[in-house]
C-alpha cells in the first residue's frame, strides 16, 4: 500500500523471493516434521510403512495426561502470581514519583536478560538450603521469576495511555483506592493485563531449563517429558504432543491478537 | 567481612520467609519412587514389577527417569532432600556411589543374601536387577559384508562412516584396548596403569571425528534408522526390540560383547528404606525376576529364575553369548578408578 | 534514598510546584513511598528469588571450604612452612589424624575430589595415604607416619600436595574463578604447573561469542528485509506475514529443534529431496555440526531480532522516502540515505537482544550440535548436575554474566540514548 510500491520491479521481485524464502525457513521444518506423528514405526523418517494414530493414543497414557495436568496447574499458578505481582509493579512504576525508577525497571526486566541456566543454577543452590527443590512451590516460583517481566512490559505499555488524573477524579468523587482501581483503571489496562497473563502462561507452559534443575518426579510437565523423550524415549509421541501444543498455542495466539486489537 | 554478614542476613531472611511457606505444605509421605533409564525400560518396570508389587503389598510406587549420573543422587543425599528410593543402574554408578557413601549398604541383608543371586550379583550396596550386554548393531545394506565384532567400530577403513558410541569412558576404554590388541583377560590390568589409560585414549583419538555420541539407551536404534550412523554400540535389548517390534532393518553383533550386571541401589537416608528393600526383594522372586525378559531381553539375576525364562527369548539374552572373546565387566575396577577416568573423559570429549 | 533521584524523574510541571513550596517537597517524599507501594511485592519477590540467588552464585564461586573444613589443623600448621622441600614430620602426624577422622566421617572422598581438581591424581594420593595408615591406633612417632605415607605414594615426599593444602586455611579462594578463566590451576606432585588434559575454557568462551555473533549477523541479514516488507505491507498481508514470523515464536523451542532434527538428519527430508532430485549422490550429515547449531539458533532467534526492528520501522514516515524519490534519488539510494539510518536503533536493539540471549543458549546446541559446539551454558549445566562441581559452575556463570555485561552494556547505553 505504501512505499514499497514505489520500488521498481527488479528490486521488488528479489525482495519478495527473499522474504518468502526466509518465512519458509521458519515454517517449513515444522510442516515437514508434524506428519511424522502418523508413522506406525517409531522412526523419524519418510516414507511410512503404514499410517497410525498410536502416538496420539500414547498421549492418553497416565504419564502424559499427568504431565498435561501438571503443566496446566503450574502454568495457572504462575500466571496468577506473575500477573498479580507484575500488574501492581507496573502501576507503581508508572508513577513518576517512583524512587529509583530506572533501576527498578532494569531489575524487573533482568530475568529476561540473565541467562536462564544461570538463574536456574542460583535457584537450585538457594532452594537446596530451603528444601524447595523438587516441589510444586519451587517450580512455580522459578516460573514466576521468568514470567513476571512479560506482565510488567505489557501493562506498562498500556499504562502509558492511561490518564492518571482519572484516578484523582475518582478519589475526589469519594471512590476508595481499590474501587477506583477496579472501575476506572482496570478496564483501561485490561488488554495489557490479559496479554501479559497469556505470555506468562505460555512462558511457563513451554519452560524446560528451570524444570531440569528444580523439578522432581512429582512435577513432570509436557516440555520436560518432551525433553526426556528426545533422549530416553525417542518416538513420535513427542511430535504428537507437539501437534497438540501447537493447536493449543494457536488458540492462545488468536486470543492475544484479539486482545491486542481491542486496545 | 561486612559483605558476608550482609549476605548471610539476606539468606536468613529468605530462609525464614520460606520456612513459613514450606511448613504451610502438609507433610505428605512420598510414594516409593523407582528410577531407571526411561522409555521402554520404565514401561517394562511398571508392567512386570511395580504393578504386581503394588497389588501384592498395597504400597503405591511410581517411576522416574535418570541417565545414571550420580551427581543427582549426591545432591539429594547431601541436602537430605531425597525423592528417589530405588535406583536401577549399570554397575559403575552404583559401585562408585557406594564407595562415596551415597547408597545404603544393604548387601548383607538376609532379604538379599538368601535370594539366590547369581555370582557377582550382590555387592556391598548393589543388588542385581538384570544382566545386559553392550553389543554392536549395524544397518543392513550399507556394507557388502557387515562388521563381525564389537571392536570393528574402530576399523574406519573397512567400515567407513559415522559410528555411535556411548558418551562415557565405560565400555569405550575397554573396547579401545581390545581393539588395540590387548587380550580380553588383561584389559582391566592394563587399564589400571597410566600407560594403559593413555593407550586407550590414543586409540579412541583415532576415531574421535567419526563418533556420534549417544547418552540414552534409546538413541542407538534411532541414530541407525535415521542414517546418522552406520553402526553403533547398543545395549542388547534395545537393539533386539527395535528389530523384533519396530521393523528396524538392523543386525546385532555379539563377538567381543561386554557383559555386565545391572544393579539396584538405595540412596542413603531415604525415608522409604523399608519399602525400597521390600520392592527389591519382590523383584528377586524367581518368577517375577524372569518376567522382565518377557518384554525386554535382559537376563535374570536369580539362579532359580532361569526356569521361568521363555525359550524363544534365550538366544537374545547375554548369558548365551559369554565366551572367551567377550569381556565380563568389572564394577570393582570402576568403583576405585572411575572418578578420575570419567573426569578425564569429559574434558577429552569437549575438546 | 537520595532526593536527587526522585526529583530527576519528576515532571517539569511538578518541579515547578516544588520550587514554589517546600511543604509540597515533603509531600513528594511521602508520595514516593506511596508510589513504590504497589511495586513492593514484586520487588520483594525479585530481591528474594533473583538477587539472592545471583548473590548465592557469586558466593559459591569464591566459597571453597572443603579443605579448610576437613583438615583445619593441618592447614593451620602448614602456615609456618616455607614452601620448600616438605614440611616437618609433625605435620604428617596431624594430617594422618585428620585423614583418619575424615575417613570415618565419610568425607575423605569428597576432600579427595576437591584436591584432585587442583592436583594431578590428587584423589589417589589422598586415598593411598589413608589406606597406608594402620587399622589400629596411629603410631605416636610422626616420623614413622611420614615414612608410611611416602612409602604409599611418592607424592607425599614432594612439595606439590603440601603447597595446595597450605593455601586453604580460609574458606574462600579464587581457585574456581581462576579455573573458569582458563588460568593455569593444576599442579603436579612436584608443585609445577601441569600441562595435563583439562577443559579449555577460553576456547569455549570464544566459541560461545563466535556462534552468538554468527547467529546475530544472520538474523539481522535475514530479518531486515522481512521486517521491511512487514512494516510496509498494509492490512491483511502485513498481518499474515506477522503471523508467520510469530508462529515459531509461539511454538515450543523443543518442538522446533525436533522438527529441525527430522529435516536435517541423514535420512531426513532435506537429504531425501536433494538426492531424489539428483543434486546429491550420497546424503550429507548436516546434523551434529556447527552449521546445524547456527541454523537452529538463527531460526529460533529470528523473531526476537525482527520484532524490535519492526516496531522502529513502523514509525518511519513514508512521505520522507517519497520526498527523496521525487527529488530524484534512486530507490536504493533513497532507502540507504533516508530509511536505513532511521531503522538503526531497531536493528541495534534487535541484534543486542539476540546476541545476549544467544550467549546463554544451552538446550539447542546440546540437541543439534557436536561436543565441540557446546557453549558455556552447557558446561554450567554439566558441572551442576553431572559433575556436581558447583564452585566451577558458579564461576563459569559469573564469567558468562560479567562477559555479557562487558560486551553489551556500552552498546545498550547507546541504544537507549538513540531510542
Amino acid at each position: 500500500m505504501r512505499h514499497y510500491h514505489d520500488l521498481p520491479l527488479w528490486v521488488r521481485l528479489p525482495l519478495y523471493a527473499f522474504v518468502a524464502l526466509a518465512l519458509a525457513m521458519m515454517v517449513l521444518p515444522l510442516a515437514a516434521a508434524l506428519p511424522i506423528s502418523l508413522n506406525v514405526d517409531p522412526w523419524f523418517v519418510y516414507p511410512f510403512r503404514e499410517f497410525s494414530l498410536r502416538w496420539f493414543e500414547a498421549l492418553l497414557s497416565p504419564r502424559w495426561t499427568g504431565a498435561i495436568v501438571n503443566s496446566v496447574l503450574i502454568a495457572v499458578a504462575t500466571t496468577l502470581l506473575a500477573t498479580g505481582l507484575g500488574t501492581l509493579a507496573a502501576i507503581g512504576l508508572a508513577n513518576p514519583r517512583f524512587p529509583f525508577r530506572n533501576l527498578v525497571m532494569v531489575l524487573g526486566l533482568a530475568p529476561l536478560i540473565v541467562p536462564v541456566v544461570v538463574l536456574a543454577l542460583g535457584l537450585y543452590i538457594f532452594f537446596g538450603q530451603l528444601s524447595l527443590n523438587y516441589t510444586f512451590i519451587g517450580v512455580v516460583i522459578a516460573h514466576t521469576l521468568l514470567a513476571s517481566p512479560f506482565v510488567v512490559i505489557t501493562v506498562t505499555a498500556t499504562l502509558t495511555r492511561f490518564d492518571f488524573t482519572l484516578m484523582r477524579a475518582a478519589a475526589s468523587l469519594g471512590a476508595g483506592r481499590v474501587f477506583a482501581f477496579r472501575t476506572v483503571m482496570l478496564p483501561v489496562i485490561a488488554p495489557g493485563v490479559g496479554a501479559g497473563a497469556i505470555l506468562a502462561f505460555a512462558a511457563s507452559f513451554d519452560e524446560v531449563v528451570m524444570m531440569l534443575f528444580i523439578s522432581g518426579p512429582q512435577q513432570q510437565t509436557v516440555p520436560k517429558l518432551m525433553y526426556l523423550g528426545m533422549r530416553e524415549n525417542i518416538n513420535p509421541t513427542i511430535i504428537a504432543a507437539a501437534v497438540v501444543t501447537i493447536a493449543f498455542t494457536s488458540v492462545l495466539m488468536a486470543a492475544t491478537y484479539r486482545l491486542n486489537r481491542g486496545k | 567481612m561486612s559483605w558476608t554478614r550482609l549476605f548471610d542476613s539476606g539468606k536468613l531472611f529468605g530462609v525464614s520467609c520460606l520456612a513459613a511457606l514450606a511448613c504451610a505444605q502438609p507433610a505428605l509421605s512420598r510414594d516409593l519412587t523407582v528410577v531407571s533409564y526411561g522409555g521402554v525400560t520404565n514401561e517394562t518396570f511398571e508392567k512386570v514389577w511395580l504393578g504386581p508389587f503394588t497389588e501384592e503389598t498395597g504400597i503405591s510406587a511410581v517411576m522416574d527417569t535418570w541417565s545414571g549420573d550420580l551427581a543427582k543422587v549426591r545432591a539429594m543425599v547431601e541436602s537430605g532432600n531425597i525423592v528417589w528410593d530405588v535406583m536401577d543402574a549399570t554397575a559403575e554408578p552404583i559401585e562408585i556411589g557406594c564407595e562415596q557413601g551415597l547408597f545404603e549398604k544393604v548387601g548383607d541383608d538376609p532379604l538379599f543374601t538368601e535370594a539366590g543371586l547369581i555370582k557377582g550379583g550382590l555387592t556391598e550396596c548393589g543388588i542385581g536387577s538384570m544382566t545386559y550386554a553392550t553389543i554392536l548393531a549395524y544397518k543392513n545394506g550399507i556394507f557388502p559384508e557387515g562388521p563381525t565384532a564389537v571392536t570393528d567400530i574402530f576399523d574406519t577403513e573397512t567400515y567407513p562412516g559415522k559410528r555411535g558410541l556411548r558418551k562415557s569412558p565405560v565400555d569405550a576404554l575397554e573396547l579401545a584396548l581390545i581393539a588395540d590388541g590387548v587380550a580380553v583377560d588383561d584389559v582391566y590390568a592394563t587399564l589400571s596403569t597410566p600407560e594403559g589409560v593413555d593407550r586407550a585414549f590414543a586409540k579412541l583419538d583415532t576415531i574421535k571425528d567419526d563418533i556420534i555420541w549417544w547418552e540414552a539407551s534409546a538413541q542407538p536404534p534411532q541414530l541407525l534408522m535415521s542414517g546418522q550412523v552406520v553402526m553403533s554400540t547398543s545395549y542388547n535389548a534395545r537393539a533386539a526390540l527395535a528389530i523384533s517390534n519396530d521393523n528396524a532393518d538392523l543386525t546385532m553383533v555379539w563377538a567381543n560383547n561386554v557383559t555386565a550386571i545391572g544393579f539396584f541401589g538405595i540412596p542413603k537416608g531415604t525415608e522409604n528404606l523399608e519399602e525400597a528393600k521390600k520392592f527389591i526383594a519382590f523383584t528377586l522372586l524367581p518368577q517375577v525376576n524372569a518376567a522382565f525378559s518377557d518384554y525386554q531381553p535382559y537376563g535374570p539375576t536369580v539362579t532359580a529364575a532361569g526356569a521361568f525364562v521363555k525359550p524363544d527369548v534365550l538366544p537374545n539374552l547375554p548369558a548365551g553369548h559369554i565366551d572367551e572373546d567377550s569381556l565380563v565387566f568389572d564394577g570393582g575396577f570402576w568403583a576405585t578408578q572411575g572418578d578420575a577416568l570419567i573426569a578425564r573423559f569429559s574434558s577429552w570429549v569437549a575438546q | 534514598m537520595s532526593y536527587g533521584d526522585v526529583s530527576r524523574d519528576i515532571t517539569p510541571a511538578r518541579s515547578r510546584d516544588l520550587r514554589v513550596s517546600g511543604a509540597i517537597r515533603k509531600k513528594a517524599v511521602g508520595g514516593a513511598a506511596k508510589a513504590a507501594l504497589p511495586a513492593a511485592p514484586l520487588l520483594l519477590f525479585l530481591l528474594l528469588f533473583l538477587v539472592v540467588p545471583l548473590l548465592t552464585i557469586l558466593h559459591s564461586s569464591v566459597s571453597d571450604e572443603q579443605i579448610a573444613a576437613t583438615l583445619p589443623e593441618t592447614t593451620a600448621a602448614l602456615q609456618s612452612w616455607d614452601g620448600t622441600g616438605v614440611p616437618a614430620a609433625a605435620v604428617y602426624g596431624t594430617l594422618a589424624g585428620e585423614l583418619r577422622a575424615a575417613d570415618e566421617a565419610g568425607t575423605l572422598r569428597r576432600l579427595g575430589r576437591r584436591v584432585q581438581y587442583e592436583l594431578e591424581g590428587g584423589l589417589g594420593i589422598l586415598l593411598n595415604a589413608s589406606r597406608a595408615l594402620p587399622e589400629e591406633a596411629l603410631p605416636g612417632d610422626a616420623q614413622a607416619i611420614r615414612e608410611l605415607m611416602v612409602g604409599a605414594d611418592p607424592a607425599w615426599g614432594k612439595p606439590g600436595v603440601w603447597r595446595i593444602l597450605q593455601r586453604y586455611d580460609t574458606p574462600y579462594s579464587s581457585f574456581y574463578l581462576r579455573w573458569a578463566l582458563g588460568l593455569p590451576t593444576v599442579l603436579d606432585a612436584d608443585g609445577a604447573v601441569s600441562d595435563g588434559p583439562g577443559y579449555d575454557f577460553p576456547t569455549i568462551y570464544l566459541r560461545t561469542v563466535l556462534i552468538s555473533l554468527a547467529v546475530t549477523v544472520l538474523t539481522v541479514l535475514i530479518g531486515y528485509p522481512v521486517a521491511y516488507v512487514i512494516a510496509t505491507s498494509a492490512g491483511r498481508t502485513g498481518a499474515i506475514l506477522l503471523f508467520l514470523i510469530l508462529l515459531p515464536f509461539w511454538t515450543s523451542l523443543l518442538v522446533r529443534v525436533m522438527s529441525l532434527i527430522v529435516v536435517l538428519q541423514t535420512n531426513g527430508v532435506v537429504n531425501q529431496l536433494l538426492t531424489g532430485m539428483g543434486l546429491l549422490g550420497d546424503p550429507l550429515s548436516f546434523l551434529y555440526t556447527r552449521p546445524a547449531t547456527i541454523f537452529a539458533m538463527t531460526q529460533i532467534q529470528l523473531s526476537f531480532t525482527v520484532l524490535p526492528m519492526l516496531s522502529v520501522m513502523r514509525t518511519i514516515p513514508a512521505d520522507q522516502l517519497r520526498g527523496a524519490r521525487s527529488l530524484g534519488a534512486g530507490p536504493i539510494r533513497a532507502h540507504a540515505t533516508i530509511f536505513l539510518p532511521q531503522a538503526v536503533p531497531g536493528i541495534a536493539a534487535g541484534s543486542l537482544l539476540t546476541f545476549v540471549m544467544c550467549l546463554g543458549f544451552y538446550i539447542t546446541p546440546e540437541l543439534v550440535g557436536s561436543p565441540s559446539d557446546q557453549m558455556v551454558g552447557s558446561f554450567i549445566a554439566q558441572f551442576t548436575s553431572e559433575d556436581l562441581n558447583w564452585g566451577l559452575a558458579a564461576a563459569l556463570s559469573v564469567v558468562l554474566c560479567a562477559g555479557a555485561a562487558i560486551l553489551t552494556l556500552p552498546l545498550a547505553r547507546r541504544v537507549r540514548r538513540h531510542a
